[in-house]
């Protein structure tokens, strides 16, 4: 392995296929265009090699600032992920219906524990109405502007953030409630990080939600 | 010298002349700054991702000497933060010198 293979193997650690032969490319790109200023300036060709990769710096650097900017394996798995459950839920229609209907009797059973004065009722009220509004906005509008994008994220997060923050006002529900709104921040987290990573022209429809 | 957070402003300086590809920016901003600012050229293309993710520049293949190569050019955008950017630099430059001044 050579010594250009090694700084890109370092550089590119946890980077997904796309992003590391993106890396693979460009830095091979900018090595021969280095090496070949050198050896045109009279160096050997080892000594030009060496100075071009002394210039690359720290390979560790660079990948801490790869992963900022590049998609990683995880990330690019979740976007597969994500599209495909996207492609299924527009396929099949039926899915969506179903998915509003499970939302509504939530709701109205909520409202009905409610009334009826059961603590935690508004727990599942808090559920029920984000599941209204996280599966019923996409299916009758769409959400595929920024501005749009931006709203409905915001709705997001701070039912998410709502339905977190009763988790500690009823503490015997929080073991419920911590275990499923924490991955869904997380998911959350991990989605932000892709849309930083991604120019806006070439988000695919699930990224606006 | 330390460039940690002007990197992006240079790079966006020296694409603002002409489009350009990664190592040609590079060398740009040593010579301009007779090698006074110096980085590791492993860290430009990460800025260059960032700044394109931002939709400050935008990357395009271009064939030199039969070869394909990532050239880079800033956007419209990407002239508006320059512009910011110098702004705020000359700013900051002139409170600094002012103040080392009276010292």
């Amino acid at each position: 392995m050579t010594d250009l293979e090694m700084w890109l193997k370092r550089a590119t650690r946890w980077l997904s296929a796309d992003s590391r032969a993106q890396v693979r490319r460009e830095i091979e790109e900018h090595f021969h265009a280095a090496r070949e200023a050198a050896m045109g300036e009279g160096a050997s060709e080892a000594d030009a090699e060496r100075a071009a990769l002394a210039a690359l710096g720290d390979a560790r650097a660079a990948n801490r600032q790869y992963r900022r900017v590049l998609l990683t394996k995880s990330e690019a798995r979740m976007m597969r992920t994500s599209a495909r459950d996207v492609r299924v839920a527009c396929k099949n229609s039926w899915l969506k219906w179903l998915l509003l209907a499970g939302a509504v009797i939530l709701l109205a059973a909520g409202t009905r524990f409610w009334i009826t004065g059961d603590a935690q009722s508004t727990l599942l009220v808090l559920y029920a109405l984000s599941g209204l509004v996280l599966c019923a906005v996409p299916m009758f509008f769409a959400i595929l502007t920024p501005e749009r994008s931006r709203i409905y994220r915001g709705v997001k997060l701070a039912l998410l953030l709502g339905i977190t923050a009763y988790a500690f006002v009823d503490l015997r529900m929080s073991w419920l409630v911590l275990t499923c709104v924490s991955y869904a921040l997380w998911m959350e987290w991990k989605r932000m990080a892709i849309r930083r990573k991604t120019p806006q022209a070439q988000w695919p429809k699930h990224l606006y939600l | 010298m330390n460039l940690k957070g002007t990197l992006p402003t240079l790079i966006l300086e020296a694409l603002a002349r002409q489009p350009n590809h990664g190592y040609a920016i590079a060398q740009r901003i040593k010579e301009r700054s007779s090698g006074v600012l110096d980085f590791k050229e492993g860290t430009l293309y990460p800025a260059l991702h960032k700044l394109e993710n931002e939709g400050l520049i935008e990357s395009f293949d271009e064939v030199e000497s039969g070869r394909t190569r990532r050239s880079y050019r800033i956007t419209k955008t990407g002239k508006a933060a320059l512009t910011r950017d110098r702004a705020e630099w000359m700013a900051l430059s002139q409170a600094v010198t002012t103040i080392l001044g009276e010292a």
